[in-house]
């Protein structure tokens, strides 16, 4: 009765011949699902409504003649259709397609590991790296969790699935980083030179990765710094190991920080139980410089400048000679990289960059100097067009300038010697991102460089592809081919062996569902051209005899890695379990074998625990590597001895408080808490001993518990 | 049939007052229907019918404002950090498209601050010191453009609230603010029956507990 009359109404105040059209019908997305929620209306009118629990809507219109008729969901691609109202009765079945930046669409990942503060969801957070225990807040040592890794605890290097530590590059804002460890003693773990703070992104590749990046066979670490800070601020910071201090100022769209700071690790190791015997502890000096200025809307020119110098001498025990040799290092390293992004328009984006690193090293054995020299420089520029939101295409092309010279004065025989080259290397690459919709999507790329040391030309292709294979999984592949420079050992003294290469084949599969993730990455690598030569009884091993590209050799396993920030409230872990089998035959090899630094089961259990009573986080990590290949002169089967297992438990925590009104985190981490005996190889003296048996010596870490205390200031 | 009667009353109101009156009134309906909200979807129904009327008054920042707010709060609600961040991501669209028409409304950046409030809720760890910055800085800004707006000190107040105390938040420290938020509450009117005014309420809660605590 009501209807009736209120139609009445309308016929009274419209008049009869105004009629009403009725569009409906259904809202569902390619698998049939109802969208829910979805906004069915006509463009730039009032007119529209939303889809029932069934995915079914009815709009009511008085409106005639052409409209839009658009429909609208979160995630999905707008629908738009013209239609034409004359007091019909229309029906629409819509199927929504699922929008490519949509969070549950394919994305690459077949091979990759980022970690990122952006929005888009990404397996680890740049702060998840300052706070895992083991990591003492060193990039290298955090990225050491993750699968696909080796520990060779002597070096603190990282080294990807079977692959030598030379095979990962690291690159900061796409700029490669010559030098990104510290000088190192031999067995004292080196560190990264970069403070994890800098950085607000990280990719960490373990094979297949973009075209845009070359000259590593196994790995890219690629480090992005942060944009501009959001205000004014000033650091100090007190460590047991020493001191620094930073200042950031932010103008509207400019900003520069400043830091600068002061280690020494003497009063450390007075204190703590050590094997080493020093004569100077490590020291060492620097400073950062960070520039930022945004250009228009998007745009922005990054600079980055650090200057370090560090210096340590100690009593090394050299069982070939018997002595113990007095070893001096000192070290100056200077790196340097300005980048500018930018949209030219909403279709080409522009990057550019350039770089350079200086970095001498010298080295004092007993009286002999040894100095390195290493200068880089680099230019680099990319376009990208994205044609679409499905089809982008990026191409670019970079100049790589490497300069190496040792210099060599002895003293005792009164002789000079210098070596060294200079290098060359031009690349151009081309990409293309496409995506089928938003369950399977692509990359194919190729990458041509051409050496002038060498005389070489190299050409890269590289593809991968990913597919989901349900709302909340997926599974890539990648392929690609990755060639690599020899080594300056063999360069500096003028022998010239082609590039090594490596070919990359990955299978992953990856679920993630709400906050837990499980990845599973099968992979094969297959080394070739890699550089073999024959032994010499040169002690200083600048004499490469028959020195060719004959080396070849593989690596395949498997890598798992499971995170669940989910079950354990305020708590999450991530487990890692890397398998490898590897074996080559390069460099001086008699025969085909697994290098020493690789064991072929690696065990990473991350876990930190917010207590948010006592405003502190607890973090432990447990690490487990099964026994490492050593060279045994008294075993005739070459490298055919394991170490024991490798153990380690590392905790940390960090306690937020007040002081003097400024924010303050106190840190303490103890590494190897529970003091595992590790043994990483094993040196043998170079004579054998009475009974025919060549003497064996541990190397063991230097310490069987480190510890840091640290207290970190902001006052803004 | 409710349908029919507000395309009725629609067009009455287009004859009456013409096109601008049918924008108020469909505000003035859209608002109301916010007062009777059980379910996301209802927040969501409304979100759509302010995204219709934002995209057929391309002039007008109000209804790009309200549907910024309604999904910044269907994005709050969620559950998964990337939802979350999806539902924001529409809401900062629709921020951007209304500062564009007025860059100096106080009330869109105070919004502006609201929704990097949520960015914190979905990821609190490691978005609680960049993405604070970020809101206290909108909200100041807020201030600046119009200081007798209530919200911006409301906001203020409960982003040092939820800040953990060894970062200079926790109940003490904001409580001052939202004390001077409810005196702007209640000095304040708002300039037309569709202007923002929600708040208050929730502000007094805070309040409460601020008494409770002496």
């Amino acid at each position: 009765m009501k209807n009736f009359l209120i139609n009445i109404m309308i016929f009274l105040f419209f008049g009869v011949a105004e009629g009403q059209s009725f569009i409906s019908g259904t809202v569902t997305n390619g698998s049939g699902e109802p969208l829910t929620g979805a906004n069915i209306y006509l463009k730039n009118t009032y007119e529209g409504c939303t889809a029932d629990g069934k995915g079914e809507f009815t709009l009511e219109t008085r409106l005639t003649g052409s409209q839009v008729l658009m429909v609208s969901f979160i995630g999905y691609v707008n629908y738009e259709e013209e239609i034409v109202l004359e007091n019909t009765v229309q029906k629409f079945d819509i199927v929504l397609k699922e929008s490519s930046n949509s969070i549950d669409a394919a994305v690459i990942s077949a091979g990759f590991f980022e970690a990122s503060d952006k929005k888009k969801s990404v397996l680890l957070k740049p702060l998840d790296i300052v706070t895992t225990a083991n990591a003492e807040g060193d990039i290298y040592g955090a990225v050491n969790t993750l699968p696909g890794t080796q520990t060779v605890g002597e070096t603190g290097r990282l080294f990807v699935r079977g692959g030598a530590s030379y095979e990962t590059k690291t690159f900061m804002d796409g700029m490669l980083v010559r030098s990104p460890y510290t000088s190192g003693l031999p067995d004292i773990p080196v560190r990264g030179r970069f403070s994890p703070f800098l950085f607000n992104g990280m990719i960490f590749s373990t094979g297949g990765y973009s075209a845009e990046y070359g000259q590593a066979l196994s790995s890219a670490l690629i480090l992005n710094t942060n944009a501009l800070p959001e205000e004014d601020v000033t650091g100090i910071s007190l460590l047991s190991v020493g001191c620094g201090a930073s200042h950031t100022k932010r103008w509207e769209n400019t900003s520069v920080t400043i830091s600068s700071d002061y280690f020494n690790l003497a009063p450390y190791f007075r204190i703590i139980n050590h094997s080493l015997d020093w004569v100077k502890e490590p020291e060492s000096i620097g400073g950062t410089i960070m520039f930022r200025q945004k250009i228009r809307k998007e745009g922005m020119i990054k600079t980055f400048s650090s200057l370090n110098s560090s210096a340590s001498s100690l009593y090394y025990t050299d069982y070939n000679t018997g002595t113990d040799d007095l070893i001096k290092l000192k070290d100056k390293n200077f790196y340097f990289n300005t980048t500018y992004n930018d949209m030219l328009n909403d279709r080409w984006m522009i990057k550019g960059g350039i770089a350079c690193t200086y970095d001498g090293e010298n080295l004092n054995v007993n009286s002999e100097s040894i100095n390195d020299i290493h200068k880089a420089y680099q230019s680099r520029l990319t376009l990208t067009n994205l044609l679409n939101d499905n089809l982008s295409f990026k191409f670019g092309g970079e100049m790589l300038y490497d300069h190496y010279m040792q210099l060599i004065s002895s003293p005792v025989n009164d002789n000079n010697y210098d070596f060294g080259y200079g290098n060359n290397i031009l690349s151009v690459f081309i990409e293309t991102d496409i995506k089928a919709g938003s369950k399977v999507a692509g990359r194919f790329g190729v990458r041509a460089e051409h050496s002038s040391l060498l005389s070489e030309f190299t050409l890269a292709p590289r593809i991968s592809l990913a597919c989901k294979t349900g709302k909340k999984s997926q599974v890539s592949f990648a392929w690609g081919v990755f060639y690599q420079s020899p080594r300056d050992k063999y360069l500096a003294y003028a022998y010239r062996p082609g590039s090594e290469k490596a070919v990359h084949y990955i299978l992953n599969y990856q679920y993630r569902h709400e906050k837990r993730t499980f990845r599973i990455e099968a992979y094969y690598k297959d080394y070739d051209n890699l550089v073999k030569y024959v032994a010499s009884d040169d002690p200083y091993m600048y004499i490469y005899n028959s020195i060719n590209n004959a080396g070849s050799g593989y690596a395949k396993g498997i890598d798992i890695f499971w995170r669940d920030m989910k079950t354990l409230k305020n708590a999450d872990y991530w487990i890692s379990y890397s398998f490898v089998d590897t074996k080559r035959n390069y460099e001086d090899f008699p025969v085909s074998a697994t290098p020493a630094f690789v064991s072929d089961h690696n065990l990473s259990v991350v876990f930190k625990y917010w207590i948010s009573k006592l405003s502190s986080q607890l973090s432990i990590t447990y690490k487990y590597a099964s026994g490492r290949p050593y060279y045994n002169p008294n075993n005739p089967e070459f490298l055919a001895d394991r170490t024991k297992a490798y153990q380690n438990l590392s905790i940390n925590s960090s306690y937020l408080t007040q002081l003097f009104g400024k924010f303050t985190i106190i840190h303490f981490s103890v590494n190897n808490l529970p003091g595992f005996d590790n043994v990483f190889g094993y040196t043998y003296s170079s004579e054998p001993g009475a009974d025919d048996i060549f003497e064996a010596h541990p190397v063991k870490p230097y310490a069987k518990r480190t510890f840091i205390l640290a207290m970190f200031i902001s006052i803004k | 049939m409710k349908k029919l009667i507000l395309n009725a009353v629609i067009f009455i109101t287009l004859g009456v007052y013409g096109q601008d009156g049918v924008y108020f009134s469909s505000m003035k309906n859209a608002l109301d229907s916010m007062n009777n909200i059980r379910s996301l979807e209802d927040f969501n129904n409304i979100a759509n019918m302010f995204q219709r009327i934002a995209e057929a008054e391309k002039d007008k920042w109000l209804p790009y404002y309200y549907t910024g707010y309604l999904y910044i709060i269907l994005g709050i609600k969620q559950q998964e950090t990337d939802m979350c961040d999806q539902y924001l991501d529409m809401a900062q669209e629709n921020i951007d498209k209304a500062m564009e028409i007025a860059p100096d409304e106080s009330e869109l950046h105070t919004l502006l601050g609201f929704l990097y409030q949520g960015r914190i809720m979905a990821d609190p760890q490691s978005r609680g010191g960049t993405y604070s910055q970020k809101a206290g800085q909108a909200l100041e800004k807020a201030i600046e453009l119009n200081d007798n707006n209530p919200r911006s000190y409301y906001l203020l107040g409960t982003n040092l609230y939820y800040t953990p105390e060894a970062y200079g938040g926790g109940l003490a420290a904001a409580c001052p603010l939202l004390e001077i938020a409810r005196e702007k509450y209640e000095n304040f009117t708002p300039a037309d029956s569709i202007s923002p005014r929600w708040g208050k309420e929730y502000n007094s809660q805070l309040l409460e507990k601020c008494r409770n605590k002496d």
